[in-house]
């Protein structure tokens, strides 16, 4: 192995993206990389030894209120009504109910203890609590920077609240490259309930930023075609589709001849992983090889766009390869009617979610897979109306998979679940423990742009969380 | 490339020192010890206070050197005293810098790099970019062109590198068709080129091109970028905008070639200069292209925070070429900026109105924009609306006469006492007029006890006008200046105390309020309501919106005539549910019974004019104002001014057509403070002025305070360093395929040193003291000898992988707009129409299913604007249009300078299967099959491809295509459904079946799949 850094100003010569601490050998691969059939990533080796190949975000947008579903606070039902104390509020940023009068707001569904772990869950998740309590690593103690949906997701997304950075299925790509030589390494699905307003989700949420557009997200769609532009033209079918493939790269190959250009090897092989994927995408989407039992437990038929169909789908494309994988559910803005919504969102998201991690498990796979779960934010102890506001100072999220303590939770809020208290997790702390999950030293994974080092764990101190790791 | 720099690793990494003179023979700070110290150490050794180690600098004269009568880390000339180099050498890693914890390390060579520079004697530079532009150091008789060559040739004959020949003549159109229109030429073009034996050939079809609409457009790409335009505003429910207008400006600007410094003064404070022009203030806008929310429960001044730190953001991408943004949290940890220059730089943009959170389609200042017919019609109406004002003219007395009548009818009801049921503040400003203050309910009750009448009333008369302190200036204290009266009772007061109520017999108002009416009993909001006594519900009243900040009446006939000395008790009511409709100011008057009332009520008069007309004795300068009022605010159907009233109409509705975009306006600055770390909620930091950076050479302001027309003029100044520089780089990026620094965001300390500086500052100070003559310059570039050689020179390449010798020309993938444009192009439908709304072309359906607020679909264009040139693509910053997104094309969220040209197979599927690509294939195919005058294959094959790459084809590329068309016929004879499929109904030209056009169809297809054809060269 030859060292790191190793003059990189003048070996890369004037790429416009050198990588802080790229491994030589995929430097001096170069275009070489681009031909194989998968993508390399430019980690390589790992900084130490990863815990998990991948990654299933299951990210419930627009803010599910931790108090209503992972984070318990008899101080809440106690108080229900009256006004919230001013020393927990004041001078603190608030959203919607800005300026209005802040009383307390009780828990609106009870919670149990489930599994041999005893986790306290809602009662309004009945499946995740009984089969997967003892699997959920629960961090109880998040903070994030933005108290406004937008910001928040992208914050959450890119480790900072202004757009155009990488989003983290981007980095992880990037960094790690792709298993499946058919699929795209970096795959979103989006499904929309029927209890909240359902939050705008920007594109900007899984776009590369300055990075390669190769590690951008691709969404799978619940309709339509299920990739954009997969779809032969009509009267073309895959014999002459291929026909036309075959006559593309034999052009090139002639032009190549001519000019030597080594962007027409990488071109020729992009055709070829096109082609790939009008073939394999349809086979993905299609679930007649899953069993009756499977489909049941997941509550799908296939072909619907839910949540549970995605989660499926999930599993699927963790099976073929594909690295980062997340499905937003854009039902959780309960500002109004939270008792009914918030148990309508749960009930959307509950069978599914826990589907899955049973399933990855009896297949083996939940131990090099990591599960993640939870919003951009969480919502704020005090009643907006029947409802709850944005809340960015104290929120829950768990985890589940290869690396992380199962039956395990992490962190707390206050008596009224407003400030993070004990254990607290900002944002960059749970990213730089997810690339430490996968093999890599966050402080280290940097790409030059803008004259900076750019990381995602941002400029401020960031720390891998190694109390929920086993 | 790979495996000369293996050697060079095997080398060191086996320890054997390779010889001394792989050095330069004088190391220069800016060149090569500055970047080195910068990557390595500038992060705890740099201008960031906050983060700086052992009060060590390293990016100063002072720090490296020490103060006077102190050591430095650096002895000039003697690297074995030097503190520098002796931790860099250090072994002991508790000793050793950089700290094995920052990740950095400098190799052997950069160590020896920085001892052979102490021992040269330590010279200093300051950051290359930040110095003057030096005085051009070629000889006054060179033109800049040769000036071009003449440097490249300098380094070529240093190296010992050998430029690659000239392209050929195809290449060469091909290039520069590309580059200057970003459209391929025709064979024609080419043709008539390659034919073209005069010496000064290039030249013409160089100028040719230039003067051409389609480079104007091209140019907009490129600035589009930058500048952030888009047609939505990002944020939250990315709800849509139109700023089309300024994107006109932007494409007439570049065809006029307007000088680069006015360019930039326009757009940055067009409108501070005097009495702007239409066209200044639509180029403004670019100020209010940034981001913008309607998100609930946004706090504003969060987003004002926001907004305000882009702006510095882009001015600084966009024009300094440094990344300023860096210090809104903290010192700049590589370049010598401040927080407080961050900050005194955003100052420059506070006078600039807006809110931090928008709602409803309004989203700040703008004005509409007539095109050049519309204009023509404007004017022609107003020359007529003139013409017909000056006949009214001539009824004005009499009408001035019958009109003061009803007003003097009308006297000012005096008001004993004014009290609030919801907790207003009532005050009675003048005779009869109420200003409702203070605590602002949600619902209120105004009851107002008036003073004896002076005459018989019949008629009571209720102006709401507009007034200071109120929102948009009332007349109502809702946020949208609206109110709802929502019942209106009218009590006689007997000298006991005694009420007895006085019934209203009919009321009318000046206007009504249609909009939201859907569910409202009357159909609208009607005056009808405050008289029903309820009946149809307490919600419903009289409003008056559009006319916030205008002002309205209503009289209300009563059922009896009260005599003179009667003392009443008037209610009025507002209990509408959405909160704060309530009255803000008004004003009680009382109409003589013996006054004739028509049907109409007309709105009040300015106060000034009511007392005018209310004195006894006017001179004739009063009566003129008078005439003037009535003239200007003509009653409604008053059969005197019919046609005045139906061409005021007709302006009014041509001028309600026109597009509209957003512009900048100024109002009184918003304090400025330093927010710490970037926090909008710490209100402790300093209030700072505007002012630009330190470092940078000094601003001249106009007054006492300097404004964003001082910093505007200051971008172009001849003492600012950084514009020309930045500009000539990215002018030559787009030209050569990267700059002559290859970092085109940042020419700071961070960025590259320039491949040939003594070139970036001779085009910089050319560009400069031509007038910022951005075409001159682009011509310079492209008639250089430099710019038409061949790009794939092999002998030059291994020599030089980088090109930055610049020995050969490069060869890219074009921009995703060209992409589209081409495909367009070469099959014949691009339609070439300049400027107007952004277009709907085909996009996949559903792409738009995760927007909200509202939930929206595509409306796809129709005719013409489905083949329009990409860059008038409607510009969606949260779902851009997923064939332009997936070449590249940035969601303009923020400044874009630099492109990535990806190559993915997301781009595959694209050309492969958009329906635009197929589409355009078959129109390939049937333009080949109709025009080609020769039946045979092989001569439409070749007609194709000389459609498509201006070139012929080889044997091989013939007999693929041909065999491939063969296949093709035979599949397709067999399943004619599926040919139609393909080629599409309708007739088939050049006399063959449909399974002819859907083969010929598919070979289309491949032609436009190539990788040469979306490729420069």
């Amino acid at each position: 192995m030859l060292p790191f850094a190793v003059g990189r100003r003048s070996f890369l010569g004037r790429s416009g993206l050198s990588l802080g601490s790229m491994a030589l050998t995929s430097l001096l691969a170069g275009k070489g990389v681009a031909g194989s059939s998968a993508e390399a990533g430019v980690l390589r080796p790992l900084h130490h030894r990863p815990r998990v190949k991948r990654v299933i975000w299951l990210y419930m947008a627009g803010g599910m209120s931790h108090l209503d579903t992972f984070d318990h606070k008899p101080t809440l039902e106690k108080l229900n009504g009256q006004p919230m104390p001013d020393s927990v509020t004041k001078g603190k940023q608030i959203a919607q109910l800005q300026g209005s009068k802040l009383t307390v707001f009780a828990p609106q569904h009870p919670f149990k203890q489930y599994g041999q772990s005893g986790q306290k869950i809602s009662t309004i998740f009945p499946q995740l609590g009984s089969q997967c309590a003892d699997k959920m690593c629960l961090i109880r103690s998040l903070s994030t920077d933005a108290i406004n949906h937008d910001p928040a997701h992208t914050f959450m997304n890119t480790g900072t609240m202004i757009a155009g950075r990488p989003a983290m299925g981007s980095w992880v790509l990037y960094g790690l490259g792709a298993e499946a030589d058919n699929l795209p390494g970096f795959i979103v699905m989006v499904s929309t309930g029927k209890y909240g307003q359902k939050q705008p989700i920007a594109a900007r949420q899984w776009h590369s930023g300055f990075l390669p557009g190769r590690v951008q997200g691709v969404e799978l769609r619940g309709t339509g075609d299920p990739v954009l532009y997969v779809r032969n033209p009509p009267g073309v079918d895959m014999a002459s589709q291929r026909g036309v493939v075959d006559a593309v790269e034999a052009l090139n190959r002639r032009h190549q001849i001519r000019v030597d250009d080594p962007e027409i090897a990488t071109r020729i092989s992009q055709y070829e992983l096109a082609f790939r994927m009008q073939s394999s995408v349809p086979g993905l989407m299609d679930l007649s090889d899953e069993s009756k039992e499977t489909l049941d437990m997941y509550g799908t038929r296939g072909g619907d766009g839910t949540f549970g169909a995605n989660c499926l789908l999930a599993r699927r494309l963790a099976e073929r390869g594909v690295r980062f994988i997340q499905l937003y559910h854009r039902d959780w803005d309960h500002h109004g009617a939270i008792k009914e919504h918030v148990a309508g969102s749960a009930a959307e998201v509950d069978r599914g979610a826990a589907a899955l991690l049973v399933d990855l498990q009896r297949r083996g796979m939940l131990e090099d897979t990591l599960v993640i779960f939870g919003s951009e934010f969480g919502r704020t102890p005090m009643a907006q109306g029947n409802g709850r506001d944005h809340h960015l100072a104290g929120f829950t999220m768990w985890l589940a998979g290869g690396g992380v303590k199962p039956g395990f939770s992490y962190g707390e809020t206050d008596e009224f679940g407003y400030h993070a208290a004990v254990n607290k997790v900002s944002v960059h702390d749970l990213h730089a423990t997810v690339l430490h999950l996968l093999g890599i030293d966050h402080e280290r994974f940097t790409v030059k742009n803008q004259g900076l080092d750019s990381k995602l764990t941002g400029v401020e101190p960031a720390r891998v969380v190694k109390e929920v790791l086993t | 490339m790979a495996t000369m720099c293996l050697t060079n690793l095997v080398v060191m990494a086996l320890g054997v020192l390779p010889p001394a003179d792989d050095l330069p023979a004088t190391v220069r700070f800016n060149r090569d010890i500055r970047p080195l110290l910068s990557d390595n150490c500038f992060f705890c050794h740099g201008p960031d206070g906050a983060q700086r180690k052992a009060d060590l600098r390293l990016d100063t004269r002072e720090g490296l050197f020490g103060k006077p009568g102190e050591d430095g880390v650096v002895v000039k000339g003697k690297p074995g005293d030097s503190d520098l180099v002796e931790r860099l050498r250090e072994t002991d890693p508790a000793k050793h810098m950089p700290p094995l914890k920052s990740g950095k390390k400098l190799n052997e060579r950069e160590i020896r790099l920085i001892e052979k520079w102490v021992a040269q004697g330590a010279s200093f530079e300051g950051h290359w970019s930040f110095l003057p532009v030096p005085v051009t150091e070629m000889p006054p008789a060179a033109t800049s062109t040769q000036a071009i060559d003449a440097l490249i040739s300098q380094r070529l004959a240093v190296t010992g590198v050998a430029p690659a020949p000239r392209a050929d003549r195809r290449v060469l159109l091909r290039r520069l068709s590309l580059d200057l229109t970003g459209l391929p030429p025709t064979a024609a073009d080419v043709a008539s080129f390659v034919a073209d034996t005069r010496g000064d050939a290039w030249e013409r079809q160089v100028d040719r091109l230039l003067a051409s609409p389609r480079h104007a457009e091209r140019l907009a790409m490129w600035w589009l970028d930058l500048v952030r335009y888009a047609d939505s505003v990002g944020y939250h429910g990315d709800q849509q905008v139109s700023v089309a207008p300024y994107r006109q400006w932007v494409i007439e600007a570049f065809a006029a070639n307007m000088a680069f410094d006015r360019f930039t003064v326009e757009q940055v404070a067009g409108d501070l200069l005097p009495s702007p022009t239409e066209s200044q203030r639509v180029a403004s806008g670019y100020n209010r292209l940034g981001m913008m929310s309607a998100e609930g429960g946004v706090q504003p001044r969060e987003y004002l925070a926001k907004y305000i730190a882009e702006r510095v953001r882009n001015v600084s991408g966009v024009w300094l070429g440094v990344t300023l943004g860096c210090a809104e949290c903290h010192d700049h940890k590589y370049d010598p900026f401040t927080t407080k220059d961050f900050y005194r730089m955003e100052a420059f943009f506070a006078d600039i109105k807006e809110v931090g959170l928008y709602s409803g389609d309004n989203w700040g200042p703008n004005m509409k924009v007539a095109d050049s017919v519309q204009r023509a019609e404007l004017k022609k109406l107003d020359d007529r609306i003139g013409n017909l004002e000056k006949q009214a003219r001539q009824k004005l007395p009499s009408l001035r006469a019958e009109w003061s009548q009803a007003i003097i009818a009308s006297r000012p009801l005096l008001i004993e006492k004014a009290t609030s049921t919801g907790g207003s503040t009532l005050t009675v400003k003048g005779p009869g007029t109420v200003l409702a203050s203070g605590k602002s309910p949600a619902t209120d009750s105004h009851t107002l006890l008036t003073k004896p009448l002076e005459a018989e009333t019949g008629t009571l008369r209720l102006e709401v006008i507009p007034a200071d302190g109120l929102p948009l200036r009332g007349p109502g204290r809702a946020g949208n200046g609206n109110f709802v009266l929502t019942e209106v009772v009218v009590n006689r007061v007997s000298p006991q105390g005694g009420r007895q109520v006085v019934k209203i017999r009919s009321a009318a108002a000046s206007q009504e309020q249609t909009s939201q009416g859907e569910k409202n009993p009357y159909g609208k909001w009607a005056i009808a309501a405050t008289i029903d006594g309820d009946a149809k519900g307490k919600d419903w009243g009289w409003a008056i919106l559009p006319d916030a900040g205008k002002g309205n009446a209503a009289e209300f006939t009563l059922a009896e005539k009260l005599p003179k000395g009667t003392v009443l008790e008037i209610i009025l009511r507002q209990d509408h549910p959405n909160p704060q409709h309530t009255l803000g100011s008004y004003r009680l008057l009382a109409v003589d019974a013996a006054a004739k009332r028509g049907d109409l009520v007309s709105a009040p008069p300015p106060a000034e004019i009511d007392s005018l007309v209310r004195k006894e004795k006017r001179t004739a300068e009063e009566n003129k104002k008078i005439e003037d009022h009535l003239l200007r605010a003509t009653q409604a159907g008053n059969p005197a001014f019919k046609d005045l009233l139906e061409a005021r109409a007709a302006r009014e509705k041509l001028n309600g057509s026109l597009p509209t975009t957003l512009v900048t306006e100024t109002v009184a600055p918003r304090m400025v403070r330093v927010l710490k770390r970037g926090n909008w909620m710490d209100e402790t930091g300093e209030v700072v002025t505007p002012a630009t950076p330190e470092i940078l050479p000094a601003l001249a302001k106009r007054g006492m305070q300097a404004d964003r027309l001082d910093l505007a003029r200051w971008l172009v100044s001849r003492e600012n360093p950084l514009t020309p520089r930045v500009t000539v780089n990215r002018i030559w990026k787009l030209f050569f395929g990267s700059g002559l620094s290859r970092n085109l965001e940042d020419l700071g300390s961070q960025g590259d040193w320039p491949s040939h500086p003594v070139l970036l500052d001779t085009l910089a100070r050319h560009f400069v003291d031509s007038g910022w003559d951005l075409r001159g310059l682009i011509r310079q570039l492209v008639t250089s000898d430099a710019y038409q050689r061949d790009s794939s020179h092999r002998p030059s390449r291994e020599a030089d992988p980088a090109n930055n010798l610049l020995a050969r020309q490069g060869r890219w993938r074009i921009d995703a707009e060209m992409v589209r444009d081409t495909t367009l192009s070469v099959s014949g439908i691009l339609v070439e129409k300049v400027g107007g709304a952004s277009v709907f072309p085909f996009q996949p359906a559903g792409y738009w299913a995760h927007l909200n607020f509202p939930s929206r679909e595509w409306q796809q264009s129709t005719g013409q604007d489905l083949h329009r040139r990409s860059l008038y693509t409607h510009w969606q910053r949260q779902y851009l249009h997923p064939a332009m997104q997936a070449f590249d094309a940035p969601s303009r969220e923020e400044c874009a300078a630099d492109r990535g040209r990806s190559n993915t197979p997301l781009q595959s599927l694209v050309l492969l299967n958009d329906p635009i690509q197929v589409e355009a294939a078959r129109a390939l195919a049937a333009r080949v099959l109709g025009e080609s005058k020769d039946k045979n294959e092989a001569s439409r094959l070749q007609a194709m491809f000389s459609l498509v790459l201006q070139r012929g084809a080889d044997a091989t590329e013939l007999s693929t295509l041909t065999g491939l068309l063969h296949r093709q016929k035979t599949t397709y004879q067999a399943s004619p459904a599926e040919a139609e499929k393909l080629a599409g109904p309708g007739a088939v030209p050049g006399g063959e079946t449909v399974a002819d056009l859907a083969a010929w169809t598919t070979c289309a297809r491949v032609l436009l799949n190539l990788h040469e054809t979306i490729t420069r060269e």
